[in-house]
């Protein structure tokens, strides 16, 4: 090396590669990536807020006893128009002030449909009989 | 987080461009590696977020400007002292001449800190010395100057030590 000029000097030192930096974190790790999981996180959060809000505003208040007489029309608007169902059923329960007047209404559905002349209800039978015990 | 219209690719490119340099820049101001990469990883990042490249007219020169803001600020916070005494290697050298590497390594780090940032700028950042002045404040005559003065301590001491390892 002795013997050079600077010329030569320059050009032997730029024979010297700077070493290649590791590769920039923009994907995967670092934090860029740990600020979007933030985010993310605080997103899913902010939703599960505003879901839970919804539903607690959208959950049936108890039935007061002034609405009691609408509740049992309901009921039994309901049992006139459709079939008794598991659904029809729950429907009943969530709309009655109890489970005791919705029973009573599946109870004495049937009696919403008309008799046809000389036919009677078993029920009304039934009830004439003297129990014996 | 990008802003929109961040131009992630033009950026890889810079890294993978001029990123080396801008390592050995940092590693040159710290000494140490580690703190170097997270110098040039911030200043990158923060032009992924949206930094104010688009108004800059001269790019390398700003990338290296940054690097160095971010070395000093960095430096200010945690009042670290500037040893050089890191072990990993700066180059790769020619030829895998690992005893020249490591030479070359201990006379840039006993070289004065203005002198050997403006021999790591001019020489392997490849910026003229109006570029390295403008980065280091100085003028270019006083960039110039000071490249010609470390570049002739770093061959005399480069030349002192084959010379030794000649005669041994």
């Amino acid at each position: 090396m002795s013997g050079l000029d600077d010329e030569r000097f320059e050009r032997y030192l730029k024979g010297f590669r700077p070493m290649a930096p590791p590769s920039l974190p923009i994907k995967g790790s670092g934090w860029i990536s740990r600020r979007a999981v933030v985010m993310a996180t605080l997103a899913v959060a902010a939703a599960v807020l505003v879901v839970a809000a919804v539903m607690l505003r959208s959950r049936p208040e108890p039935i007061q006893s002034s609405q009691r007489e609408s509740g049992f029309a309901a009921v039994e608007q309901l049992a006139n128009v459709q079939p008794l169902t598991i659904h029809s059923a729950n429907a009943m329960l969530a709309q009655a002030t109890s489970a005791k007047a919705a029973i009573d209404s599946m109870a004495f559905l049937s009696q919403k449909t008309p008799l046809l002349q000389g036919q009677r209800s078993a029920l009304a039978e039934l009830s004439k009989e003297t129990n014996k015990l | 987080m990008q802003r929109p219209g961040t131009n992630v690719s033009e950026i890889e490119r810079l890294y993978r461009r001029h990123g080396a340099a801008l390592l050995l820049f940092a590693v040159a101001m710290t000494g140490d590696r580690g703190r170097a990469q997270d110098a040039v990883h911030q200043v990158f990042l923060k032009l992924l977020e949206g930094g104010t490249r688009n108004q800059v007219a001269d790019i390398k020169a700003y990338l290296f400007r940054c690097v160095r803001n971010a070395v000093l600020n960095e430096t200010k916070i945690f009042q670290r002292s500037m040893s050089l005494e890191d072990d990993s290697a700066w180059f790769n050298p020619p030829e895998r001449d690992y005893s020249a590497e490591l030479n070359l390594r201990r006379e840039l780090s006993i070289l004065p800190v203005d002198q050997r940032e403006t021999v790591v700028l001019h020489l392997w950042g490849e910026l003229t010395f109006s570029q390295v002045a403008e980065i280091l404040g100085i003028s270019a005559n006083t960039a110039a100057s000071r490249y010609r003065y470390a570049l002739a301590k770093l061959r005399e001491a480069m030349r002192a030590k084959e010379d030794s390892r000649v005669r041994s």
